[in-house]
């Protein structure tokens, strides 16, 4: 008797599908977990967020020690940050509560002032009259590549941030490299006010010689237990000089401008009266700097 | 026993049918293998968002060193530069002189930024000998 085979079950082509897919998966976790590709020579936007803040950190600093918006506006367009203006408002005021250094607050709010009224742009910068190229060494063998004065040298170097700095080199707005001297300040007015809307407010103004309104200057308010940096100009649409703080109706301050000034002392809401009751007034303070 | 025979003859025959499975399944698994390596590793790498400063390009670590520099060149604060030159090494002289060099040799910076970072150097390492 002779037995005949098993029948053989055709077989469709879902084997293929099955290994192309395992591969697949094998590829994308080699490449996405086991190896991946590794960033050594990153730009600043890929900073993780905390490191963010230290650059424009720096660029504030930068900044303070030497006024030069376009390079500082060119430095915070490496971080592509998508509205930088906030970005650095926000940092100011956290370097306001938590750093140990005040010139960092004070040289962010200088920053941010400076880029609301409007620095131009490092393209626009470009289209200003050349001056004079800053002497730079140079090396026989591979010259090293201009440097604009006002860009930063990171950026020149960068194909995609900060691009029409490398075409133009020469034209270049001039640099003032001189450190903003700062001025001494008294007390010119000092007045409580009654407003429902604005209760145990101190309002701090800060003036300079002819009158114009400051940003970025330091301020220390201290208590019995405790003190506190503001820095005018946080708060632009109320004026570049302005600074307030919420008081305690029941707490005596003192103030004074950190960079020179004289202490003002009892400085304390007084009681206003109205029909619904008693409520804390506020207080303005002006300084304005001595010519 | 004729049963045994008609298997192994069976088994024979189609051997080499299996061996073109085999190798076909080997096949599409070395093609899904390349494809998503390739859509890994250059179609869609991983990104890295949350780097750390050490890990800047050269040049943009030559200007942060710049801006630390800058910076302490108006408050004159050791410890404050030291702190953020801590992000880009271990050493801060180190990286100052090594962001100098870059400065010098390739990037030529402006002699006022030459200035800046070799005082900055200099009081690192003065502030360091006993």
């Amino acid at each position: 008797m002779r037995k005949t085979p098993p029948p053989t079950t055709p077989r469709g082509p879902g084997y293929l599908f099955t290994g192309f897919i395992l591969g697949l998966a094998l590829g994308l976790a080699i490449s996405w977990w086991l190896l991946p590709v590794e960033y050594r020579d990153v730009a600043p936007a890929s900073l993780r967020t905390d490191f963010k803040g230290v650059y424009r950190t720096l660029i504030a600093v930068a900044y303070w020690a030497r006024p030069d918006p376009v390079r500082a506006r060119a430095r915070l367009e490496l971080l592509q940050d998508p509205a930088p203006l906030e970005a650095l408002r926000l940092q100011a005021q956290q370097a306001l509560a938590q750093s140990p250094w005040p010139w960092e607050p004070e040289a962010l709010a200088l920053l941010v002032n400076a880029l609301e009224e409007g620095v131009p742009s490092v393209a626009a910068a470009e289209n200003l009259p050349p001056t004079p190229p800053q002497a730079t060494p140079t090396m026989p063998a591979t010259p090293p590549p201009p440097v604009s004065p006002t860009a930063p040298p990171g950026a020149t170097l960068n194909p995609t941030a900060v691009e029409p700095a490398q075409e133009t080199p020469g034209a270049t707005p001039t640099v003032t490299l001189v450190p903003t001297p700062i001025p001494l300040f008294r007390v010119v007015q000092r007045e409580n006010f009654c407003d429902p809307l604005r209760q145990a407010l101190l309002h701090i103004e800060v003036y300079d010689a002819e009158g114009q309104p400051l940003a970025g200057i330091p301020l220390e308010i201290s208590w019995a237990r405790g003190q506190e940096r503001l820095v005018t100009g946080l708060k632009p649409e109320l004026g570049l000089g302005y600074a307030d703080f919420q008081m305690d109706p029941n707490t005596t301050y003192r103030l004074r401008v950190i960079t020179g000034s004289e202490i003002l002392t009892n400085v304390a809401p007084l009681l206003c009266r109205a029909p619904e009751g008693a409520y804390p007034g506020g207080l303005r303070i002006v300084f304005q700097a001595l010519p | 026993m004729q049963v045994v025979t008609t298997h192994r003859t069976l088994r024979r025959r189609t051997s080499p049918q299996r061996r073109r499975r085999w190798m076909l399944f080997f096949v599409s698994i070395f093609v899904g293998l390349s494809l998503g390596l390739i859509y890994g590793w250059v179609i869609n790498p991983v990104q890295y968002v949350d780097t750390t400063p050490d890990r800047l390009r050269a040049d943009f670590k030559t200007d942060y060193v710049l801006m630390v520099a800058e910076g302490y060149s108006r408050h004159r604060d050791l410890d404050w530069a030291r702190r953020y030159l801590a992000l880009l090494g271990d050493q801060p002289d180190r990286v100052v002189e090594e962001a100098l060099n870059q400065a010098v040799m390739v990037l030529g910076y402006g002699s006022e930024d030459l200035h800046l970072m070799r005082t900055l150097l200099q009081d690192l390492r003065r502030s360091e000998t006993p």
